[in-house]
């Protein structure tokens, strides 16, 4: 029975007015042209809420400026931003910029106690906005905001005076052009320059005229708005800014200044929040309750298999899972045990599921049956095995402290062989197809560095049998924001991976995909992966994969090893002649407190040996924020532009969006230039991301969603 | 309104996002409309979805979910002690519902709408399928009050946070008679003793009410759930 309409209507009402509700949360929180919590050009020591995702794009002077900043911890956030300046290198030419910015926020207001900040602002990048600060903010009242600092580096260029940490060692005096000397490649840390060369007071104030409006003053040391060759961007005829943020909606901020008694500036920031899910637990429609056995029955050894035979009853369990979303693999039922594998094609938490899939065991299997071993399956490969006591479930459902105890009574381990599992045929048709419109963004290097490509996808899926599936994807562009006609790039000294990513498919159909994938596995909590043919646009060849995941554990060990060719640009059958063996070995660690972490080591795309180190933010409501960093032995020189390879990722859960159960989740990943050098294979569907579903932190992270 | 407004274009974005992602899979029931203005949304999201979303063969199982009974007259003629009348102000539900389970005084009854709402000898206990569901509620002693006519309770309630985290809410409650009232139960109107729970929490205050017959049973009753939901109001035919 689906629900009525009008419910979900009023829920989606309602829904959307809390959603508001929370977003007010961050209203008196407003972001810099530089896309950061603070001023207008200005920081401030104020951090946006716990989970707060902002992306602004500004621009003034000739420059504009895309940037994201995640709130990573209540204090701690951290920004990525692209940068562009108009005719920067004098002849004609724009500049494109990549930076990275910290800032760490020491105590939260007191009464007296204004809040403390320190930042880094283009630690990272090519160093042009590079500076340092440390900045004091004090709220007023309840719409006053006044902000005090002492800034380094591009924010110490405006009335700057002796470093006052030179009376502690000399060396702070003077500011050494670290990016100048580094080949002019950037990305790596200036160390030896922070907070160090002339320093100079930087401030403002903002008060909150109304709840959407606020109107802000700031006196700039900022006084480095020129070109390559030292011209000015624009006039500057005052240190001071004027400007004015107006929020029309939740999570929606415009802003307008008249800087430096010259120039207009515009941005605009979106915000959302990780925290802030419009659907409190969803819109998932309610599961089945548990049938508790009548005291008589519960006291039954044997399973009366006349008054209920075995296909009976695997039919009807089936049925019943099916209104869930889940597809029965396989089933084992004697007098006292039953085992259940099964596929969940619906829950993003597979928690859910195993509640959902339990409440349907109480009140199909025979009474007899005490213990039920529930084996969750993506792929045809069971994840793990977990067992609850029927009475258990019997108790617990909807009592206060039932969702810890539950899973302190489950007990959970690496999945058994098949055994007497009887298999259960897969109602699903062996071939599923989809035909779609996509939107495609290629990061690369050259004059254009991000290029937006639109066009229809058409895919297509065989099921061959368990864990055996051949998969095509084909795609047609249509339309491209690319000006220039790209050109193959060659180099001498590394060997070309994935700069030529432009090439790739411009005019015919390209079959992005198209590849026979085997999941098995080698033991409990040993799963291995087989995948051979075009795995991807730009490399097809044959990817191994082996996970060890022990399913109690936070940590699982993986390797992979890939012979794979270099596919023509045609993006048909074709190839170039560049093969390679790439093979990494990966840890992966649960950190705790939301924090992943994963370790690659190996050799790359282009033959170079290095690692990558990764660490996302996990919540547990699905949302994933992340940043990761390759080193390799490809000389910086060598690398070009940045070098070396880093990027931050993003997945966004759907489920938590349109509040309906799905497992599909909007995941993308903004390198910050794709070069050659720690490139990898994107391979689809690896081990770690089918299998951690199933593991023990995953299961614990969303356990809320088992009685729900 | 802003604040609707302001979140359901930014719903409208997300969607749009997520529909390139390849969400597929439009939201159920755009027609029948009765709020004007959020129908029209969730068609636009819809049309932007199924556009987005393109065609698809189904690749995930599901199968219809159906109530033992049914809602027809006979049935309910037939047995009338299996069904409930159920309103939602806050949704603007007001319909039939059934006992699907029945362990022994612990009744979940499911809407013909679909959500389900569980009640331990009349006390509701837990609710699903509502959105911003009731995942459980205890009240030790809270029959034994209403029965004596009067008395305090203290009760826990737990809820699921946006981080699929249970969070917990405790509240202390007091019981007072409020007479004898005619009740309107649907089919019928009987005359019913009833009593008021006021409960206080540190964010949250309610008040429930019971009606209970001569035989200390609650016959009808209006117990909170959640914010959102707010009251759910529930009697026997």
């Amino acid at each position: 029975m689906a629900p009525r309409p009008h419910l979900l209507l009023a829920a989606s009402a309602a829904a959307l007015l809390a959603g508001g509700a929370l977003a007010q949360q961050d209203r008196g929180v407003s972001y810099t042209f530089y896309g950061t919590p603070g001023l207008l050009e200005m920081p401030s020591a104020v951090s946006a809420s716990e989970g707060a995702l902002a992306g602004t794009v500004a621009g003034f002077g000739g420059q504009l400026r895309t940037s994201f900043t995640f709130q990573v911890t209540p204090r701690f956030s951290a920004t990525f931003r692209y940068g562009n300046i108009r005719d920067y290198q004098g002849n004609g030419e724009a500049f494109y910029d990549r930076s990275f910015d910290l800032r760490y926020r020491f105590n939260d207001e007191g009464d007296w106690m204004p809040s403390v900040a320190l930042g880094l602002q283009d630690f990272l990048g090519t160093g042009i906005y590079s500076g340092e600060y440390v900045v004091a903010t004090k709220t007023l009242g309840d719409s006053v905001r006044v902000t005090a600092g002492l800034g380094w580096g591009r924010l110490g260029s405006y009335g700057g005076f002796d470093n006052p940490l030179g009376l502690l060692d000399p060396s702070f005096d003077t500011r050494p052009d670290v990016f100048d000397e580094g080949g002019d490649t950037g990305g790596l840390p200036g160390v030896e320059a922070w907070f160090r060369g002339d320093a100079a007071l930087f401030g403002g104030v903002e008060w909150a005229a109304t709840d959407r409006l606020t109107v802000k003053v700031e006196y700039s040391s900022d006084d480095a708005y020129a070109t390559l060759d030292g011209t000015p961007l624009f006039d500057r005829a005052s240190p001071l800014n004027f400007g004015a943020v107006w929020r029309p909606l939740p999570g929606i901020q415009l802003q307008g200044a008249w800087m430096y008694g010259t120039t207009l500036a515009f941005g605009a920031t979106v915000q959302v929040n990780a925290n802030d899910r419009p659907f409190w637990s969803g819109l998932d429609a309610p599961p089945q309750p548990v049938a508790i056995r009548p005291e008589a029955l519960r006291a039954a050894l044997t399973w009366d298999r006349a008054a209920l035979p075995e296909a009976s009853l695997r039919d009807r369990l089936a049925r019943a899972l099916r209104a869930e979303g889940v597809v029965l693999d396989a089933l084992e039922v004697t007098d006292r045990a039953a085992r259940v594998r099964y596929t969940n094609t619906r829950f993003r938490s597979e928690a859910q599921a195993l509640g959902r899939v339990a409440r349907i065991l109480t009140r199909e299997l025979p009474p007899s049956v005490e213990t039920l071993t529930l084996e969750p399956a993506q792929r045809g490969v069971p994840l793990s095995a977990v067992s609850f006591a029927r009475s258990d479930l019997e108790r617990l459902e909807n009592e206060p402290g039932g969702t810890a105890a539950i899973l302190q009574a489950a007990r959970i381990e690496g999945a058994a062989p098949d055994g007497a599992l009887v298999p259960v045929p897969d109602p699903r048709p062996r071939l599923s197809w989809g035909v779609r419109p996509y939107v495609a963004l290629t990061t690369f290097d050259g004059d254009q560095p991000v290029k937006l490509s639109l066009g229809l996808q058409a895919d297509a899926s065989y099921r061959l049998a368990d864990g055996l599936v051949l998969s095509g994807v084909v795609r047609q562009e249509l339309l491209d924001t690319t000006r220039v006609e790209p050109e193959e790039i060659t180099d001498p000294d590394v060997p070309v991976v994935r700069r030529n990513a432009a090439l790739y498919g411009q005019d015919g159909p390209s079959i992005t995909r198209l590849q026979l994938a085997w999941y098995g596995r080698t033991g409990r909590e040993v799963f291995t992966r087989v995948t051979a043919g075009y795995l991807e646009t730009q490399y097809a060849g044959l990817s191994t994969e082996v996970l060890w995941a022990p399913p109690r554990s936070r940590w699982a060990l993986g390797a992979e090893l890939s012979y794979v060719r270099q596919r023509d640009w045609e993006n048909l059958l074709g190839f170039r002649d560049y093969e390679v063996l790439t093979g990494l070995a990966s840890l992966y660690w649960d950190l705790g407190n939301g924090f992943q972490t994963q370790v690659d080591a190996g050799r790359y795309l282009a033959g170079d040996w290095g690692a990558t180190l990764a660490v996302d933010r996990r919540f547990e409501n699905g949302w994933r924020v992340g940043a990761y960093a390759t080193l390799t032995d490809i000389p910086f020189e060598q690398f070009g532009e940045g070098s070396f390879d880093k990027g931050i990722r993003l997945s966004v859960p759907v489920d938590a969006i349109l509040g309906r159960p799905t497992r599909r989740a909007l995941t993308t990943t903004l390198s910050s230039l794709n070069r050659d050098g720690g490139a990898r294979l994107e391979v689809e569907g690896r081990l770690y991301d089918v299998v951690r579903g199933g593991l023990y932190p995953d299961l614990e992270d969303s356990w809320g969603r088992f009685w729900r | 309104m802003s604040a609707l407004n302001g979140r359901r274009l930014a719903f409208l974005a997300l969607l749009a996002l997520a529909a390139c992602g390849g969400a597929g899979g439009a939201p159920e029931g755009t027609a029948a409309a009765t709020g004007a203005a959020e129908a029209r949304a969730l068609g636009i999201i819809g049309g932007v979805q199924r556009a987005l979303g393109g065609l698809r063969s189904d690749d995930a199982v599901s199968a219809p979910r159906t109530i033992p009974g049914g809602f027809t007259p006979e049935a309910v003629a037939a047995e009338p002690g299996a069904y409930r009348l159920v309103q939602v102000n806050a949704l603007g539900l007001n319909e039939a519902a059934r006992v699907i389970q029945d362990n022994g005084g612990d009744e979940t009854l499911a809407l013909q709408s679909g959500p389900t709402a569980a009640y331990e000898s009349g006390i509701l206990t837990a609710t699903r399928g509502f959105g911003d569901d009731l995942m459980a509620f205890d009240a030790p002693g809270l029959l034994q009050a209403l029965r004596a006519g009067g008395g305090q309770v203290a009760r826990r309630m737990e809820l699921l946070d946006s981080q699929d985290q249970i969070s917990i809410a405790t509240f202390a409650c007091t019981v007072t008679a409020a007479g004898q009232e005619d009740v309107n139960l649907g089919i019928r109107t009987v005359s019913l003793r009833r009593l008021d729970e006021n409960c206080r929490g540190e964010r949250v205050i309610f008040d429930n009410i019971y009606w209970l017959d001569g035989e200390g049973r609650i016959v009808a009753s209006r117990q909170y759930v959640s914010p959102t939901v707010a009251y759910l109001r529930s009697n026997r035919l």
